[in-house]
């Protein structure tokens, strides 16, 4: 298999995904790059919302796209990369927000135990405690993690509620009604305060 | 006609249509009809679009993106330390995991062969003197381009019937087997499916039909676009099952629906005894089973087109059955 750019293949940066990713899938790596840098930010910036470490954002944005390289036979071209590149940034960093909590486990449990252990399921993370001074953050805050990725998701990265579906895995149905009651719980302390 | 209730809840949907840029005319005048009755839910809103991004994620830069990107590509092992300026390498990209490992080059081929479906091999009989057929065998799939530059791109062991007056106007094709049309608009003609008990009309989208012989049902779903299924009408990511006593509801599309287009069999869980008709159209084989239990099985997955040995591989180590190759003929057997 080859690695080597094809001459009559036109490597713009606004080449189209479809080609790009058909392209990477026969082993392409002038066109993974374009894609790697297309998405980096974006990537890292999904990894940082569910981590809140900009160093292990990093290293999972980077693992993404090395395991988008190695499993490239999988790529469809036929389907947009971003929700499958979100959903494989979502899994890793579950993943090790879980291998934290292992190492951390018996510092967690003392401290479940002085906290009655209410937010640590889903906020192991003290960065994730710090509060925001503005009014928006402060209301994001008091969503549920799940609410919070879904309303990123769907007007900060501009996903459809299919999309959606597929990096959170749920039903087209249950992202959705995600999104709507994050909007409406957001209105409910936005508006009342 | 959408109808919208609810005083102070607005329809999320088209609130978060409308903060996109992607609201219809109805949707944005409701939007703002909305707003100016609650002025408070205006000022909420305005703070959200200042307010939604996370002030501590700090984006990355251009050069931050490189050096990122650069790093990337020295892991998978396509760019070594000191050669950064190549693309290519020595050192061996790692292993392409399991039964996708082969199949990118069967892949290709197929992608070729389905060319040369088109331009030779494809059955193109005039049965009789008003209609054109074209037929895919088991294990092949092809694309045909219509007279009006629709294309149809018909699954393994598939068979399209075209009237030879398509051109003058009579979009309407008969369709047993699995196809996904692309359908050019024309607004004073629409193009009808027929397949097994359902009729699909449509004007200009994308979307699969669905009803091969061993079908009960015929299924279609949507890709882009509007279309009409009996009196139902789909829009995307919606298909439909159509039965002997008339349509069902409409729901969400499942994963991998359209996949067949790109040379993806996409299996989600089922029980074995339905996954062997499946699996022996897209690659002609003959599927038999050691032992007549194993037909409660579930299984599931993607298949690339062409290579039976990814498939037995797949059998093996993914779902631990024994599988025995006589040509054709693959025999399943309980693994220890």
């Amino acid at each position: 298999m080859s690695h080597s750019p094809r001459a009559d293949f036109d490597y713009e940066e606004s080449s189209q995904e479809s080609a790009l990713v058909a392209r990477v899938r026969e082993g392409d790596s002038k066109a993974f790059r374009i894609l790697v840098e297309r998405y980096m930010d974006s990537v890292t910036r999904f990894a940082f919302y569910i981590v809140h470490s900009h160093d292990s954002a990093d290293d999972i944005a980077q693992n993404v796209f090395v395991g988008m390289w190695q499993y490239r036979q999988t790529l469809d071209p036929a389907r947009p990369l971003k929700p499958y590149l979100f959903r494989a940034t979502r899994n890793r960093a579950l993943n090790e927000k879980k291998s934290n909590a292992v190492r951390n486990a018996y510092a967690e449990q003392v401290q479940a135990e002085q906290d009655s252990g209410s937010i640590l399921a889903f906020e192991p993370s003290p960065e994730g405690l710090i509060l925001s001074t503005s009014a928006v953050q402060h209301a994001l805050e008091q969503l549920s993690d799940r609410r919070r990725l879904a309303l990123r998701l769907r007007l900060e990265d501009e996903m459809t509620h299919n999309e959606i579906a597929q990096v959170l895995d749920i039903s087209y149905e249950a992202a959705k009604r995600l999104v709507g009651r994050a909007l409406a719980e957001l209105q409910k302390i936005l508006v009342s305060r | 006609m959408t109808t919208y209730k609810h005083e102070h809840e607005p329809d999320y949907t088209a609130l978060e249509r409308y903060w996109l840029g992607e609201a219809t005319p109805e949707e944005t005048t409701y939007i703002e009809s909305w707003f100016a009755a609650r002025p408070q839910d205006r000022s909420w809103f305005e703070q959200m679009r200042q307010g939604l991004k996370d002030g501590r994620w700090v984006s990355l830069s251009r050069d931050d993106v490189a050096m990122r990107a650069q790093s990337v590509m020295r892991k998978t092992g396509i760019e070594s330390q000191g050669n950064s300026q190549s693309a290519v390498n020595n050192t061996p990209v790692p292993r392409v995991r399991g039964w996708y490992a082969a199949s990118s080059v069967m892949l290709g081929i197929a992608m070729i062969a389905i060319g040369w479906f088109v331009n030779g091999n494809l059955i193109n009989s005039n049965l009789t003197a008003h209609t054109s057929v074209y037929a895919t065998a088991n294990g092949e799939r092809a694309t045909v381009t219509l007279p009006d530059g629709s294309t149809a791109t018909l699954n393994v062991g598939s068979q399209l019937r075209v009237p030879s007056n398509y051109a003058m106007g009579n979009r309407t094709v008969e369709l047993e087997g699995e196809a996904l049309f692309s359908v050019t608009n024309h607004s004073d003609a629409p193009f009808t499916v027929e397949a097994g008990p359902s009729v699909t009309r449509v004007l200009g989208t994308q979307f699969t039909v669905r009803h091969y012989s061993t079908d009960t049902i015929a299924t279609v779903a949507v890709r882009e676009g509007k279309v009409m299924v009996q009196s139902e009408v789909l829009t995307q990511d919606q298909m439909i099952t159509v039965g002997a006593s008339g349509a069902g509801k409409i729901e969400t599309i499942q994963p991998g629906m359209f996949s067949f287009n790109t040379g993806v069999l996409a299996l989600n869980p089922m029980p074995l005894s339905d996954a062997i008709i499946e699996l022996n159209r897209w690659y002609d084989i003959d599927i038999r089973l050691g032992n007549s239990a194993l037909q409660k099985e579930r299984i599931s997955g993607r298949f690339a087109a062409g290579s039976v040995s990814d498939l037995i591989e797949h059998l093996e180590w993914t779902f631990n059955f024994r599988v025995v190759r006589e040509g054709r003929v693959l025999t399943l057997y309980r693994g220890s």
